[in-house]
């Protein structure tokens, strides 16, 4: 492919066709055409973490394999890439659910590759023609779902926060932009594509099943040199995990009440995150920023201390289940926002709640 | 009837951005001009002192009643009406309407709610090509106009437009006794130095003061008085203490497209110096000019990453020692214009390269917003010094002085401040002579040494030929100066004036002229 | 070297409020640069070296010229305004390949197609990949560091939990991962340089598409409604005096989930 993205690409009237018959350049696009009537089902890629041995699933294909059987009479398949240490796997993928598995064993693609991955998932599409397409909305799937999408010719609903089946239709569910609107969107043509926030289902029950493994072939796409790839290891946790986020922000002018948060996210399970002003200041690490320029978090709760609540950061907690403010400014706009707002001293009640806090797992213990 | 309440200790009527705390009984809220009158005829029957208060963004205290009850106008707000003179169109507004809603209500050319003052007026106005504004910038546009008028603001736009003071056309002021008088500019006018005019059922004939109000620099130390006055300007900066304005008229520009420019500077005197050529020079045409020292920059760069209002603003160039900020009009060959910038800032080591511009309202309210930050970053940094938020963290000065004095202005101090060891930084409305000098306290003994500093500061001012408030007003805070500029002779006469319009002596105490002991 | 960047002209969100409902309020905002776009303009006029070209476009209705204008301002050589009526209501489908189309029939030869991560105003990002595909090169999301090499180009992207870095063909689709805050502004010298520049306008038939293939018509998903989220924030709001009340109603909240 490498030869054909210079100056000569604009005369080249066969650019991609090479390793693919089907796609044309656009203006002269012809998209797949899925058998409309009788797609059904639901195929699911199942993303993998962690390399050999620690291999395991991601936590959103789990989830929307577990949503999948709701979703759909028909059948519920799944895709996942990787060698002979995905076979680990198999028991637990069929045990939430999934009916067929295609497991694709290129060597090219045991390392993850948009380009190759989205042209393997689009050939496999086009074999057992689902109704619905369904990825989780994390860095891989966001990337991943549109290439598929848009080599298919068919529509995508971004990070969506509820799907509801109409027979084979689906309703999808996703935000408007940092209001308290979302919107209902329908895809117009099969299959119906859409990306799925973690946390919108529930995590199924964990247990062994059986079903059918097929491997699937898949040569040609786009090749991709990877120089080399390094595993980013921030202090374990992931703030995106985290079911309660402890974050602070530049109401906290003390720099000690951080390890009064860090003790309060210890003793009620949670984590501690910030705004970006701490950041910057220098009291936390880039990897507990939650926003528009740090992390998208949805964990059940979200307890803003001494955040403004300016609309960069109300976009990274929109997900969240249930956001508690706690400002002495009455004015700051998250006050709006949140679900319950206390207009009171951050710093004063993150102590008091870690004095409280030890006064009630003393007595329960 | 009208509405009156008990204020609590901690009432917001209390007190204004001066941070002063006053004393008061009740809070009383007249819904128009025949109530507030009302109100007047009441309390100076039983000779109960009250205080004007409107939108209480004042820096001197102003609104901050010592005793007795505040009169807020809060009510009494909005545009009501257009019309057109000689001069060009003026609106006609209540009292404590803001700068941002005449603004807005101007900006939405949608006068169908308003009335014609002149005929025609509206009409007029809506289907002219260009839209138009309130032309004082007073910094702080949620600030009254009534507010503004009494203490005639001014503003980094009084470089191009002036001050308050000429932009107001007709007041209509209730009287301490409750009479009331509504007149235009040009119908009581004081021959030499007495003037007369009728109230209600009462007739006023009285001397001015003898003094002449200082109108070379940008002044806003109480009211003007000078030989054959205008009636109109003895209210205008006279801070409420001779009557309460319940309705005004004020013109209006029209508006053009703004550009927003940052100059950067490698020092200070590189600065100042492009700010004389600027100054001169016809051709720029500036709607003002403001300053930011190196001092100022470095405290930007210092807060700029913890404060979340600077979130936009972008990073300080690096070589910047100082910065030029001002606005041009989209008008004229700008090519020509910018050709002229180009020439004196390269004299003094500046670029068009080494620059910020911006157009659109979002660009431009980022430049403000660098601007404007500096009292905040000080405040910032003092919490930062003291890892507490600090009470007193600052000392700003007020202060202009004719063109030729600045040099020596600036000179002295800075000389006084580092004699007397003190951070400070310098930033502000230099085009009128007139910046900001901050200084920053980290300590007590700070807020002592920099008292005797500003007092120091503002006699050199006055001797300068200068005035040591020129835009903030006097308030209950400032007092001293008033006697600094037109010694206890004056303030007397101000008083003698008072006493014949307010002879119970209720109105406004304590402001311009202190209390009478 | 060539560098397109697209971009799109987004309503300030820094600006809006709330109303009472939670909703925003959108009327009255001003329109400002994507700041992502903003952030990956930047970084190629800083890559850009002598003889080298920085091409801006967006799809967007006419006013949409403002932040093309802008683009300009920072230092972009050459500005398109692919618009018209038709486009209107396009979904990313249809957005992509508009301005796929537009890119094969005017920058066929850029040595990369720049974008930024997302929009601010509720775009999630998914444009720059649809276009990838439908160009038929390489994609590189999440980008980083962005430098040259040779030929190419090499880029490290940042996925979160990994890192990676890739050899980047000319002619491939660069998304850069971060964003500025702070932003930047225009020179006194860019705002004349741009003043004498013009922005051209590219409509449907320039760009050789059919009605059916743009706007709403060419959209592959439709909004059924839009209602207030079902979630909506409660927004209780309580003053508090004694911090240990304060700290009981958290504590309270937070056992409910546990």
């Amino acid at each position: 492919m490498s030869d054909c993205s210079g100056g000569s690409c604009s005369s080249c009237s066969s650019c991609g066709s090479s390793d693919d018959p089907d796609r044309l350049p656009p203006g002269m696009l012809k998209v797949y055409d899925l058998n409309q009537s009788t797609a059904d089902g639901v195929l699911v890629w199942i993303e993998t973490e962690g390399f050999g041995e620690d291999l395991r699933m991601a936590d959103v294909s789990a989830e929307l394999l577990g949503a999948a059987r709701g979703l759909s009479d028909g059948r519920v398949f799944g895709v996942v890439f990787g060698g002979q240490e995905v076979k680990a796997l198999y028991p637990r993928i069929f045990g939430y659910g999934v009916d067929t598995l295609y497991h694709v064993r290129e060597r090219d693609l045991e390392v993850y590759r948009p380009e190759g991955y989205a042209s393997c998932i689009v050939s496999l599409i086009k074999r057992i023609e689902p109704a619905t397409v369904l990825i989780g909305a994390t860095s891989r799937g966001r990337e991943l779902a549109p290439r598929i999408a848009s080599e298919l010719g068919t529509g995508l609903t971004a990070d969506c926060t509820g799907l509801t089946a109409d027979g084979r239709r689906i309703v999808m569910t996703r935000p408007a932009f940092g209001g308290n609107l979302v919107a209902d969107i329908e895809c117009l043509r099969f299959p119906q594509m859409a990306t799925v926030r973690p946390g919108t289902f529930p995590m199924p029950e964990a247990r062994d099943g059986t079903g059918t493994a097929i491997y699937w072939q898949f040569s040609g796409g786009l090749s991709k040199e990877i120089m080399f790839e390094e595993t980013v290891t921030e202090s374990g946790e992931d703030i995106r995990d985290a079911r309660i986020l402890i974050s602070l922000g530049d109401g906290i002018r003390d720099r000690s009440l951080i390890d009064v948060a860090e003790s309060v996210a210890r003793k009620v399970g949670g984590m501690v995150s910030c705004s970006r002003s701490l950041v910057e200041k220098g009291w936390m690490p880039r990897s507990r920023q939650v926003g528009m320029s740090g992390r998208t978090v949805a964990p059940e709760v979200y307890i803003a201390f001494g955040i403004s609540g300016a609309v960069q950061h109300r976009a990274g907690i929109s997900g969240a289940h249930k956001v508690i403010a706690v400002n002495s400014d009455p004015d700051a706009p998250i006050h709006h926002y949140a679900d319950l707002s206390l207009i009171a001293d951050a710093g004063d009640i993150l102590r008091e709640m870690d004095r409280a806090l030890r006064g009630s797992r003393s007595g329960k213990q | 009837m009208f509405y009156r309440q008990r204020i609590r200790s901690d009432s917001k009527y209390l007190t204004d951005e001066s941070k002063m705390t006053g004393k008061g009984e009740h809070v009383i809220i007249p819904v128009d001009e025949s109530e507030l009158r009302e109100v007047m005829r009441v309390n100076n029957s039983k000779g109960n002192p009250v205080t004007v208060s409107a939108m209480r963004t004042g820096v001197c205290g102003g609104c901050v009643p010592l005793e007795g009850d505040v009169i807020s106008l809060e009510r009494m707000t909005g545009v009501i009406g257009i019309g057109r003179d000689d001069r060009g169109y003026f609106v006609r507004v209540l009292p404590c309407t803001t700068i941002s809603e005449i603004n807005r209500v101007l900006r939405s050319r949608d006068f169908s709610h308003l009335s014609d003052v002149t005929e025609g007026a509206r009409e007029m106005l809506s289907s002219e090509p260009v839209p138009y504004f309130y032309p004082v910038d007073p910094t702080e546009m949620n600030g009254s106009i009534g507010g503004n008028i009494a203490c005639n603001a001014s503003g980094p736009r009084t470089y191009r437009y002036g001050p308050t003071r000429d932009w107001v056309r007709r007041l209509m002021v209730v009287l301490p006794e409750g009479q009331y008088i509504d007149f235009t500019r040009g119908d009581y006018v004081a021959e030499g130095r007495r003037i007369s005019f009728p109230a209600g059922r009462s007739y006023f004939s009285f001397d001015i003061p003898s003094y002449d109000f200082n109108t070379d620099v940008k002044n806003a130390a109480g009211p003007m008085f000078h030989e054959n006055m205008d009636l109109i300007d003895m209210f205008v900066g006279s801070e409420g203490i001779f009557g309460i304005i319940a309705e005004a008229d004020v013109y209006i520009a029209p508006w053009h497209p703004l550009v927003s420019n940052i100059l950067f500077f490698p020092t200070d005197r590189d600065c100042l110096d492009a700010v004389r050529e600027f100054r001169e020079d016809d051709l720029v045409d500036p709607e003002f000019l403001e300053y930011m020292d190196c001092g100022s920059l470095d405290l930007i760069r210092r807060v700029m990453s913890s404060d979340p209002a600077m979130i936009r603003v972008p990073r300080l160039p690096d070589g910047a020692g100082s910065a030029l900020f001002f606005d041009m009009q989209e008008a004229g060959d700008m090519d020509a214009r910018y050709a002229r910038v180009a020439e004196i800032a390269g004299r003094h080591g500046g670029s068009l390269d080494m620059s910020w511009c911006g157009r659109d309202a979002t660009d431009r309210e980022r430049m403000r917003e660098l601007r404007h930050s500096i009292p905040r970053s000080i405040f910032e940094y003092v919490a930062s010094l003291k890892g507490e938020m600090p009470g007193i963290h600052k000392m700003g000065t007020d202060m202009s002085v004719p063109d030729e004095a600045v040099d020596e202005m600036m000179s002295y101090y800075a000389e006084q401040l580092d004699a007397a060891g003190l951070e400070y930084v310098m930033f502000g409305h230099i085009g009128d002579n007139h910046p900001h000098v901050e200084i920053i306290l980290k300590s007590m003994e700070d807020f002592e040494r920099a008292k005797e500093v500003y007092a120091r500061f503002a006699a050199k001012a006055v001797e300068l030929g200068g005035s040591p408030s020129a835009e903030h007003g006097i308030g209950k805070i400032k007092t001293d100066y008033m006697r600094m500029m037109y010694g206890e002779r004056g303030v007397e006469e101000i008083r003698r004036v008072k006493a014949i319009l307010d002879p119970k002596d209720i109105l406004c105490r304590g402001n311009l002229i202190g209390v009478v002991q | 070297m060539r560098f397109a960047v697209a971009v799109k002209q987004v309503p300030d969100t820094m600006e809006m409020s709330v109303d009472e409902n939670g909703s925003l309020v959108r009327a009255g905002v001003p329109s400002i640069l994507n700041p992502y776009d903003e952030y990956a303009l930047t970084r190629m006029l800083e890559m850009r070296s002598e003889g080298d070209e920085v091409i801006v476009f967006t799809m967007g209705p006419p006013q949409a010229r403002d932040a093309l204008v802008k683009c300009l301002e920072l230092g972009a050589d050459e500005a398109y305004l692919i618009t018209d009526r038709a486009f209107a209501g396009a979904d990313v489908w249809a957005t992509a390949r508009a301005l796929t189309a537009f890119i094969l029939k005017f920058v066929p030869d850029a040595d990369l197609y720049v974008f930024g991560r997302q929009a601010i105003d509720g775009d999630t990002g998914q444009v720059p990949y649809e276009v990838a595909a439908q160009l038929g090169v390489q994609q590189f999301a999440y980008t980083e560091e962005l430098t040259r090499d040779g030929d190419g180009f090499i880029a490290v992207q940042d996925y979160g939990d990994t890192r990676r870095t890739c050899r980047v063909p000319r002619g491939s689709v660069v998304s850069f991962g971060a964003v500025d805050p702070n932003g930047s502004l225009p020179t006194i010298s860019g705002y004349l340089r741009a003043r004498g520049m013009e922005v051209r306008e590219v409509d449907r038939v320039a760009i050789g598409l059919g009605v059916y293939s743009v706007g709403l018509k060419g959209s592959m998903t439709k909004i059924v409604s839009t209602r207030t989220s079902s979630g909506s924030r409660r927004n209780r709001k309580v003053e508090i005096n004694d911090p240990a009340v304060g700290a009981g109603f958290i504590v309270k909240e937070l056992e409910a989930v546990r």
